[in-house]
This record gives C-alpha cells, structure tokens and sequence, in this order.
C-alpha cells in the first residue's frame, strides 16, 4: 500500500486537484462562458473601465460574502450583515459630521461589526437560536436603528479620505478594489493555513466529532461571526466612500446577496466544504450578469428576478452532488 | 388451534454476519412468549423481521395460519402485528385521543372532511376503558403523561386497530415498580382477551412473572424453549451465555504499571456510585445488557457528559468538566458511533486525522502541509489503514479503515488512557483481529485501555480486568482468570 500512497506522479496529481476543487472549476467556467457572450453582445463589456466597475461595485457584496463564508463554513447563516453596514454607516457618518478623524472612524466601523458579529453569536451559541431567525431578528433591529438614527434621512460624508477610497485608484486598481482583493485572499489564506481554518471546516463537517475532540464549537463559531461583522463594518466604509454619503436604506432588498454568492461558489449547505476563492467567483457572476443586464438595457426588476433564480440554482446544484456522491459511497 | 403467529425457519444474514440463523417461533392465541438472549443474539433482527422493517433472506411468517410475505411496516400494523419499541414513538403535541385513534379519526356525519371531536373523545374513552386505562384523560396532551402512561397508550392505539400480535420490546426499563404492575396488569387483560404477546426482556424475574414459555437466543439461533413451569433462572442463563469465544483474539498476558486512573463516586441522573481504577498497560472491561450505563460511564469519564466524580490521575486529583480537560489529562476517547461522532465523513483521512495535531503543524504564518503529510502517511502505515491516499474521503473507506482513522487521530496525540467505545461495532472478523492487535501493542508501550463492548465475549477476550454495570451501578469485578459467562450474565441482570 505504500507505493500508492506516497508515489503520486504529476498526472494524478493534477487529476486530485481538479476533482478537489471541482465545484470552483466549474462556476469559473461558467463565469468565463457568460463573459465571452456578454463580449460579443457589448462592445463596452470588455473595456477596462466596465471591468473595473464591476468589481468596484462587487467590492461591498465581495468583501461581506468572504466573512459569510466564514460563518456558512461551519454550518450557521449571518443575514443581518447588510442591515449592520447600513447602520455603522449612519455612525461613522454622523460622527464625521462631529469632527471625527476618518481614519478612527474606520476602527471603530470595524469594532462596531466585531460587536454585531458578538451579538449574533451570543443568540446563536448562548440562547441557542437557530442561526437564520437569530440573524433576521438582527437584521430588523439595526436596519431600524439605522432608520431612527435620523429619522431617515442621509447623511452627507465629505472628507478627502472618504472621497480618494471611494473614487482614487492606487497601484492601477481602485481602492475599493483593492479592499475587496485583500479581504478576499487574507481570509482564503486563513481558511487553508491555519489551524483556526481547519477547525472551522471540521465544525462544519461534523460539530459532534469536534466536541469529542475538544474543539469548543462555541468559541469558533463566536470567531466565525465575528469576522462576519468585522466585514460589515469595513463594507459600511466603502459603501459610505461610494456615494459620499450614509443612507438608512443602504442594501435594504439586498439581503439575500451575499448567501445566494456562497451557495453559487459551490459551499455545501449544512457547512464543511467550500472556498473562498469559490465565494468570490461567485459574487464576481452575479455583478457580471447584473452589469450585462444593464449593459443590454434589460428592465432592472428583472435583476431581482435572476437573484432568485441563481439562489435556487446554486443551492440545487449542492442537492445534486451530495445524491450523487451518497450513491457513489453506496455503490463504492 | 391456529397459532397466532407462527415464524418458520426465519434466516436473515447482513454482511459478514447471519443475525437470525433458521429460527421458529410459535405463539398461540393469548399466550405470552418472552424472549431472551445477551445482546446482539438476534432478538431485535428477528422483531424487525416481524414488523416489516426488514425483509428476511429466507422462512415463512403466518398470521392465524395465513402466510403474509413481502410486507411493509404499515401493511403489518393493518395485519394485527404491533411493536412497542423501547423508544416510544408519539406525538407529543397532540392529544392521548389523537394519538390513540391517530389515522382513524371519526368524521362529522355532515361534513366528512372534519373530525368529529366530541366523538373521538367518546371512542377513545372507550378503548382506554377496554384495556383498564380510563383513568388517563383522553383530551390530555401527551406531553403531560409520565413514560409508563405513554406506553400504555401505545398499547391502547394499537389495541384499537384490531391487535392480534404484541411484542413489547424492553418495556420496563424506563419504568418504576408500580408502573411495572400496571403494564403486567394490562397484559393480562389482553392475555385473557386472546392476544398473543412476545415479550422481550433481560430480568428474568419478570419473565417468570408475565410469560407462559420462554424462548432463548443466541447466536442468531434458537438455543432453547421451555413452558415457564419448568424454567429456573439458572437454566436460562446457562443458555442465554455459552457462547463460542475460542475464534476470538488472543491477547497476552502482560505486567501491569502503577496506578494511572482512579474514579470514585461517579454519579449522575443514571449513573449511581460508579468507582474503577486503571493500571499501566492494563486494559479493563465494560460490560453490561442494553441500556445498563457503561456507556454513560466513559461519556461522563471524558467529560462528554455532566457527572459527579472524583478523579485522579498518576494519583494526582483532577477536575474534569469537558472533553479538552479530559485531553489535557492525557485521555482520548474513540466514540461508539464512528460516523456521527467520531469522523468527518466529507472530508480526507488527513484531514481527520491531524485535527487534533493541527497547533503543532503550524509554522510561523503557514501550515506545514509537508509535515503534515508525511505524519499522515506515518500512522497509515503503523497502522495498517488500507486507503488510496491520504486524500481519499474517509466516507468511502471501509468501517476497520474508518475506525483505524479515529485511533490514529487519537494516538497522534500521545495519551496515557485510550478509552474505546464499542470499537468493532460494525466491522468485519478480520479488521476486528486488527483492532485487538492494535490495542495490545498500545497497551505494551504502557497505556492503560478501558474497553466499553455490548458483546460479552469481546470483553472476556480483551479486557484483563471486568466490570459488570446494570442499571447505572458496578454490580460485578472480575479478573480474566475468575470471569464466566455465567457469573458476568448473572451479575449483569442483576440477579
């Protein structure tokens, strides 16, 4: 048995990868099928600008959609992200107005979202409430509290530092892009070199295995929400530096986004298989699809239509791979 | 007279093992059979046989001489055949009447698609009253009953369609005394109304109360029937245990170390008092009937379940409230359900196998995956795991390869006690030889094991030292030379 276990040639090794990463494979490719087509169909598609406008507009969904993936990972929900950006927003606007450095106002955006993240994760793993009606309930409170902030009204944001994240580009990319980048790859690095980012497969995998392992689910999955929370408040930065301005309605119908992102880069519903690098794909083909639409001035209502269609899809596909590979066991 | 029930040479085999081997059964219209038999001797196989949850290889099953074959659970609930399970199955929302008339309901005269309440209380009220249970409220909800009044509730919905066979599977062990006597109570009524009744239990002394014949299994076979008048306890453990154990792995005599484990008063909602000690390089059994607490014992042991318990390990006392302060006592524990507690299923056998190494395969910011890989491929071969590589899926290995996953997660950690729960359930001859093999070098490099198995041979083979638990408490200690079947079985139905 040895010789089969340690003697893999370049070929079986190639073949391991592919079959390990099977579900980011195909979602790229499907986002390259859509990108070709949308090419052919557009003349501005291709053009840098449209492709950096992409992904600045992806960087706010991008960003949060790592930090879910955190969480999904070990089989929990945060649907209370966008509802959190919004309301550090309407903070950190508020206190800008009063004179506060923006760069503290982004610590204390980041420490608001770790504080958010805390409050999820004490419903969740102390009051044990089931992971999606403790973070709807979430949700409902700061969407509200970001309406009586002001009663509803915006908040103009006018400051250079504000307005150069929002609108500068550094390096050839736009800082929102670069956020977007950082966050994205930093968490992916985390997830596969780490111990933390094993442990938060396995919780996913099996939470009982882990206990008997000595592994406190509680304190990984407080650690999961937390980095949720931390990207909302980072994206309540740069939805702030997007529009110059804090606005109690920011991701209000948007809800869903993020979640139907990790389903489409291929996250196993139940936690303990996905990526981020999957996750990231798949936000970047929902904004590729969206900007097509309106590149090909498609009726925006049906831009909602098609989220609908990609949740169902995306969750379906796992439904799929799971049948298949409980029959391969059987037959194996 | 037609038997009520007649089971004709009934022979169903699972791989690598024949769980009922030709078996007749026989029960006349109000008689009751009771069967008995140490765990695993095919009693439940031959239950599911009957209540149409699982197909037999071979064999009759008549009805009042009637020959039913290929039948579904529900089919055989319509047929007359009930089984009350240890684990009770109601809903516990809905009413006793709801329950007891549950698929049934009397309709509204004018309105057929409405159920007429007024009625199904009146109906239900009357069977409860048939089988000596109107004293319960028909309108009560069932969450409000105590666990001897649910079961007879159950017994009432099965009565009330048309019951011809009822098998009671263990159905005293939740209850107390008197809850007990009106369960025999009941029996008698249906007794005396012609029903036939199998009972299944491991106290003897109930057996002599309730039944008219005794039949015993072992082995998947019928060893043994006699009408109760001619039953004495003695005889029917004699026949419950004389099992073959010569095929068995023999484990050798060692020296035994100093001290490494000592438990005193271990205690909680099941357990009473438990106290057991563990020397070096000694391995110590577990063993009790079905529900008796051993498995308690290691759960509470490991931290794995709320306890109170003085522990000392090396002589040294330590508080042990949860599994990781377990682990920094050197303890690992390899769980009884392999699939739901011991492994992750979807991901590699690395991956389950260096979860608990994971802070020391850390460098600097990264992962020493090369490390990790070749720890990997290192307990692979120490213990023989046969697996395509180390990034086969562990779902698909074979159960012993599976098994030998959890030990070498386990054994990676270096512990002192290495607790095994059931660690052959479900494996075949040759990975369990393995499995004993591996837990004798363990035990040679100065580890003590404590061995928890519902098979008594697979205690008596392994284990240096026995303790025997029923109902939650230590009722027998024996050294491997002392120990007999029939010593362990009597303790273990604490007789």
């Amino acid at each position: 048995m040895s010789e089969k276990k340690n003697g893999f040639t370049g070929k079986s090794r190639m073949r391991r990868f592919l079959s390990g990463h099977a579900s980011e494979i195909s979602i790229a490719t499907a986002l390259l099928i859509i990108c070709v087509v949308l090419s052919f169909c557009s003349p501005y598609f291709l053009q840098i600008r449209n492709l950096k406008n992409i992904l600045s507009y992806v960087s706010i969904a991008g960003v949060m959609s790592a930090g879910l993936t955190v969480v999904m990972l070990m089989g929990c929900m945060d649907l209370s992200q966008y509802a959190v950006m919004a309301m550090i927003g309407m903070f950190i606007a508020s206190m800008m107005k009063q004179g506060l450095h923006p760069l503290l106002a982004i610590v204390i955006a980041l420490l608001m979202g770790a504080a958010a993240g805390g409050v999820n994760a004490f419903t969740v793993t102390k009051m044990h409430i089931v992971p999606i009606i403790a973070t709807i309930g979430m949700q409902l409170i700061c969407r509200s509290i970001a309406y009586l902030s002001t009663g509803g009204i915006y908040i103009m944001v006018d400051n250079d530092i504000f307005y150069n994240i929002g609108y500068k580009e550094i390096a050839g990319l736009p800082y929102l892009v670069w956020a977007l980048l950082i966050t994205n790859f930093g968490l992916a690095f985390v997830l596969s070199n780490t111990a933390f980012g094993r442990k938060v497969f396995a919780v996913g995998g099996n939470a009982q295995a882990c206990r008997l392992s000595g592994i406190s689910v509680e304190k990984m999955r407080l650690a999961g929400y937390l980095i949720s929370g931390i990207t909302a408040g980072l994206a309540a930065v740069l939805c702030t530096t997007q529009v110059s301005a804090a606005y109690p309605t920011a991701g209000n119908g948007q809800e869903m986004d993020c979640t139907a992102a990790v389903f489409l880069g291929g996250l196993a519903v139940g936690g303990g298989k996905g990526s981020i690098i999957g996750t990231f794909i798949g936000v970047t083909l929902i904004a590729v699809l969206l900007n097509g639409m309106t590149l090909l001035s498609i009726n925006a209502y049906y831009q909602v239509l098609l989220k609908g269609l990609v949740l169902i899809f995306a969750v379906y596909i796992d439904q799929v791979r799971q049948l298949r590979s409980a029959k391969k066991v059987q037959a194996g | 007279m037609e038997a009520a029930l007649r089971m004709d040479q009934i022979y169903k085999a699972f791989p690598g093992v024949v769980a009922v081997n030709k078996v007749d059964i026989e029960v006349n219209p109000g008689e009751t059979v009771a069967l008995i038999g140490e765990n695993g001797a095919g009693k439940s196989t031959l239950i599911k046989i009957l209540s149409g949850a699982y197909k037999c290889d071979s064999g009759k099953i008549y009805i009042e001489g009637r020959e039913i074959s290929d039948y579904t659970p529900k089919q055989a609930i319509d047929l007359g055949i009930s089984v009350i399970y240890q684990e009770l199955n109601y809903l516990n929302y809905m009413t006793v009447a709801e329950n007891i008339l549950l698929n049934e309901f009397p309709r509204r005269k004018n309105a057929r698609f409405l159920i007429d309440k007024k009625a199904m209380f009146a109906r239900s009220l009357e069977i409860q009253r048939q089988v000596g249970i109107d004293y319960i409220d028909p309108a009560s909800p069932m969450s409000r009953l105590t666990v001897g009044e649910k079961q007879l509730v159950e017994i009432a919905k099965a009565y009330a369609r048309d019951l011809k066979v009822l098998v009671l599977d263990e159905p005293t062990s939740a209850l107390n005394d008197r809850e007990c006597e009106k369960l025999f109570q009941l029996m008698d009524r249906l007794r005396a109304e012609g029903k036939a009744i199998i009972y299944i239990s491991h106290k003897l002394d109930e057996v002599l109360r309730v039944a008219d014949r005794v039949v015993v299994m072992r082995d998947g076979k019928r060893v043994g029937s006699m009408p109760i008048a001619e039953a004495t306890k003695d005889e029917m453990i004699r026949l419950m245990v004389g099992r073959e154990i010569g095929e068995m792995y023999p484990i050798h005599s060692r020296e035994f170390g100093d001290t490494l484990l000592e438990v005193e008063g271990m205690s909680n909602g099941m357990l009473k008092n438990v106290s057991f000690r563990l020397r070096r390089s000694e391995i110590i059994g577990f063993f009790g009937l079905m529900g008796s607490g051993c498995d308690e014992i290691v759960r509470a042991l490991f931290g794995a379940m709320p306890a109170e318990k003085t522990v000392r390990v090396n002589g040294k006392p330590v508080g042990i409230r949860c599994t990781a302060d377990a682990m920094r006592q050197g303890m690992a524990y390899v769980p009884a359900e392999r699939k739901s507690e011991g492994l992750i299923l979807m991901h590699s056998v690395k991956r389950n196998a260096t979860l608990l190494r994971l802070r020391q395969l850390q460098k600097g910011i990264g992962f020493d995956k090369r490390a990790e890989e070749s720890l990997t491929g290192e307990w692979i071969d120490r213990l023989r795991i046969k697996t395509p590589s180390t990034e086969t899926v562990v779902e698909s290995l074979s159960g012993g390869n599976q098994q030998k996953v959890v030990l070498a997660k386990w054994m990676m950690n270096q512990p002192e006690i290495l607790i095994l729960n059931d660690p052959t359930r479900g494996i075949d001859v040759g990975a369990k030889a393995e499995i004993y093999q591996l837990i004798e070098n363990f035990c040679n490099q100065g580890l003590g094991v404590i061995i928890v198995s519902p098979e008594m041979a697979e205690v008596m083979s392994v284990a240096d030292r026995i303790y025997v638990v029923y109902q939650g408490a230590i009722t027998g200690e024996f050294t491997r030379e002392e120990a007999t079947q029939e010593l362990i079985m009597q303790k273990a139905i604490g007789e």
